[in-house]
């Protein structure tokens, strides 16, 4: 066998070799929100129609008191993992998906183009508690509820002096 | 119906633009327990034809019949098992393997048929012994003449015991008194254990140690009376 | 009908030519030992980062940060707050696991020696102890204003000697002097690499009144939930919470390029023993081409001849495996790594010795193959005359 052919019959063998040990780094895994996983969250918390009189964030944060009812509206930022709870983001404040620079953004509700103080301050925590505790169970997949929905929560507000403002939801309405 | 039937058998290769034609349209018949001998001047297709004969090669056209084995339309894994039962091969050169001992080359052939170790070296030493060289068992083929390792090649030739030896120029490396001795010893494989041998040569000595005697000239047979 | 060639045959062709013998066991040898080498670097290297994650444990730090403890800062009283606040912090005998944190690299100067050296120091108090609790004291005592404790792999680390990290000898950061009153273990983790130094008079000495990040061990993993939850709370903190096996995943696919590197560089020498070694047989095909026919013509198949090539090879392959195994157990066994900011331990373990075997081994049956071709297309009648 001449060196040419020792090469015709090698290089193959070579050729699969080297793809056994090339290292390919396997593709991203989808969006967080390909898959809707399903709520447990009990059904009495769902509103068929939106509620009157909703407060956006922003306003909301500045006007309410601790303990007083409210209507608030905005977009879900982001879910706490096997908790019924999310972040609910005013909706004056625009996700990666529609504008900035990293408008292809692979995770647009973490607002990860914005400011996170900007975010903080635009921002109110949504919790579903039974009694004093928050149910543990997913709130995302409740009547399609997922990253950047828009909601209207009806609750009651709870405040502290630092600015924060949680509200302890009775209701919800997701706009399909 | 004879041992070896050669009918109409043509065989042709390329050589660079040549198409060469070492043999065409031969026809032979070797009888069991003959001595047969192909005699011809070099290239004149006396190999081919005894490498058809062992199976190792085969015809363009024609047939080839040993025994009841038809040879050109069996498969080479069929043919091997054949030939490892049924034909023994002495090359011009003994072709041992340098690295086994006698010995070693001897019991080569008998791995193909599963014997025991026993069985093995029974038939070994009986081998080593036809061909006189029992005392040269441990022996590496470096460290033996080219006699000797003609006749080691002989023995493992016949150490399975088959029928038909071919040989090829099997004195053509050696001496005038290591060629006699090999040429006895194959005649006496022939007459005592009635081997059939078929040989080529272009050595008229060697030739005259056949039952029959037969020309090879440019691919046409032609028969001549026995010497002997 | 039985049709291997004897195993001795393979065996003692490999005396034929003790030179071109000599060399393509060596490249086996040199191959395993690499493979062997590459294989403990990775998997030193994963376990290592990947050592200090716990189900039970989450690590709170600025969401500003973008997941970096060292850049992260977090108000000073963090950690009492999340024992206050958070349902499912662990206590052990009513002290809540939660441990506040400085982590920086530093520059450090060992004893009079004013070379500076980049190391890693965290500021902790006692609570750390509880949170991580890999930690072991293995001399000495835990540290005082003034006085560090060292890691196992510090000084490997700091490409420093053992003995200059010795309990009693004193290193300088920050201005100031420290005298090492302790060493300590985590095996497995990246914490050996590691000196620890008290937290309150680090913040002093680093003018900050904050931490870098709060460690926090949970009753149950289950409880995550309830300290994301805080952070969600409390807004104003802005903090993000990230289990630590996460934590410790990213950090560990940091290092992924060097991974592929390691292996890149492991397979393209493989690939080139892989050549020599296919080219060696070859060569002995070649060498052996009418010995090869004459076993042919006595009765033997093709696949048979192949076999006892790659019997050959492997034998060859297997004995180089050994040495180079060996070569590597005495030269790699318990050395250890820098990497960043960081240090480990190579690890031995029979994973890695496995891939060096199979490897030695794999590479040994690709090469025959451009000599397993070349018999198996051998032509029997003319290869018979060649000289």
């Amino acid at each position: 066998m001449t060196s040419s052919n020792f090469l015709r019959a090698f290089l193959p063998i070579a050729v699969v070799g080297l793809g056994l040990v090339a290292c390919s780094d396997s593709k991203k895994s989808a969006s967080a929100s390909v898959e809707l996983p399903t709520s447990a969250l009990p059904e009495n918390y769902h509103l068929a129609a939106e509620p009157a009189n909703a407060r956006d964030v922003l306003i909301a944060k500045t006007e309410l008191k601790d303990g007083e009812p409210v209507v608030l509206r905005g977009r879900v930022q982001d879910f706490v993992n096997g908790m019924a709870a999310f972040t609910l983001t005013d909706g004056a404040l625009k996700s990666c998906d529609q504008e900035g620079p990293m408008k292809s953004c692979e995770t647009p509700w973490d607002y990860c183009c914005t400011d996170p103080a900007e975010l903080n301050a635009a921002s109110a925590v949504i919790e579903f508690r039974d009694g004093e505790a928050v149910r543990r169970t997913d709130a995302r997949g409740f009547h399609g509820l997922d990253h950047l929905k828009w909601v209207t929560v009806k609750g009651i507000a709870k405040t502290d002096d630092k600015g924060n403002l949680t509200v302890i939801a009775d209701g919800i309405y997701v706009k399909p | 119906m004879s041992l070896i039937e050669l009918r109409h058998v043509t065989k042709t290769y390329r050589k660079g633009e040549h198409v060469v034609t070492p043999l065409a349209d031969v026809t032979l018949d070797v009888e069991k327990a003959e001595f047969f001998v192909l005699v011809g001047p070099s290239g004149s297709g006396k190999t081919t034809l005894l490498n058809l004969i062992a199976a190792i090669d085969r015809p363009d056209s024609g047939s080839i019949r040993v025994g009841d084995v038809e040879l050109g339309t069996s498969s080479s894994s069929r043919l091997a098992d054949w030939r490892a039962e049924h034909v023994g091969y002495v090359f011009q050169q003994a072709n041992l393997v340098p690295v086994l001992t006698a010995y070693e080359n001897v019991e080569l052939p008998l791995y193909l048929f599963g014997l025991s170790a026993a069985e093995r070296h029974r038939r070994v030493a009986l081998a080593l012994e036809a061909v006189g060289l029992a005392d040269r068992a441990t022996h590496l083929p470096k460290q033996l003449s080219g006699g000797q390792e003609q006749r080691v090649a002989i023995a493992r030739a016949i150490v399975a015991d088959p029928e038909i030896l071919v040989a090829d120029e099997p004195t053509g490396n050696l001496d005038h008194e290591s060629a006699e001795g090999v040429l006895e010893l194959l005649s006496r494989l022939h007459l005592e254990r009635k081997k059939t041998v078929v040989m080529v040569t272009h050595d008229p000595r060697a030739a005259r140690f056949g039952t029959r005697r037969m020309v090879l000239d440019k691919g046409i047979l032609r028969e001549e009376a026995a010497a002997r | 009908m039985a049709r291997r060639l004897p195993l001795d045959y393979a065996v003692l062709n490999l005396g034929r030519r003790p030179g071109r013998t000599l060399l393509a066991g060596a490249s086996s040898a040199l191959v395993a030992a690499l493979l062997v080498a590459t294989a403990a670097f990775v998997r030193g290297l994963d376990t290592t980062f990947q050592g200090a994650a716990r189900a039970d444990t989450a690590i709170v730090l600025s969401s500003v940060a973008e997941r970096d403890v060292v850049r992260s800062t977090v108000t000073a009283g963090l950690g009492e707050l999340i024992a206050a606040s958070v349902r499912g912090v662990a206590t052990v005998d009513g002290v809540a696991c939660v441990s506040d944190e400085i982590h920086m690299g530093t520059n450090l100067r060992l004893g009079d020696d004013e070379r500076v050296r980049a190391g890693f120091v965290r500021g902790v108090t006692d609570r750390a102890f509880l949170v991580h609790d890999a930690v072991t004291v293995t001399e000495g005592r835990t540290p005082r204003t003034g006085e560090v404790i060292v890691g196992r792999l510090a000084a490997e680390q700091l490409g420093a000697r053992e003995e200059e990290l010795a309990v009693g000898r004193t290193l300088r950061f920050e201005n100031s002097a420290f005298t090492i009153v302790g060493r300590f273990a985590a095996p497995g983790t990246t914490i050996e690499a590691e000196i620890w130094t008290p937290l309150a008079p680090l913040r002093g000495l680093t003018k900050r009144d904050d931490s870098s990040a709060t460690f926090v061990k949970l009753e149950s993993p289950d409880a995550i939930g309830e300290l994301a939850l805080f952070a969600k709370r409390r807004l104003d903190l802005e903090l993000v919470v990230i289990p630590s096996a996460v934590y410790y995943r990213e950090l560990s696919d940091y290092f992924a390029p060097i991974r592929r590197l390691s292996w890149a560089l492991a397979a393209l020498i493989a690939l080139a023993a892989l050549f020599g070694g296919a080219n060696t047989l070859n060569a002995a095909v070649q060498d052996r081409v009418r010995e090869l026919a004459t076993l042919r013509a006595i009765g033997y198949g093709p696949w048979a001849l192949v076999l006892s090539l790659a019997e050959e090879a492997l034998v060859l392959a297997s004995a180089g495996a050994l040495v180079g195994l060996v070569a590597a157990r005495l030269f790699l066994a318990g050395s250890s790594v820098r990497i960043a900011m960081s240090a480990f331990q190579l690890t031995l373990d029979p994973p890695a010795i496995l891939v060096g075997i199979a490897g030695a081994l794999a590479l040994a049956l690709f090469g025959t193959a451009p000599a397993a071709l070349r018999v198996l297309k051998l032509p029997v009648a003319a290869a018979l005359k060649e000289n």
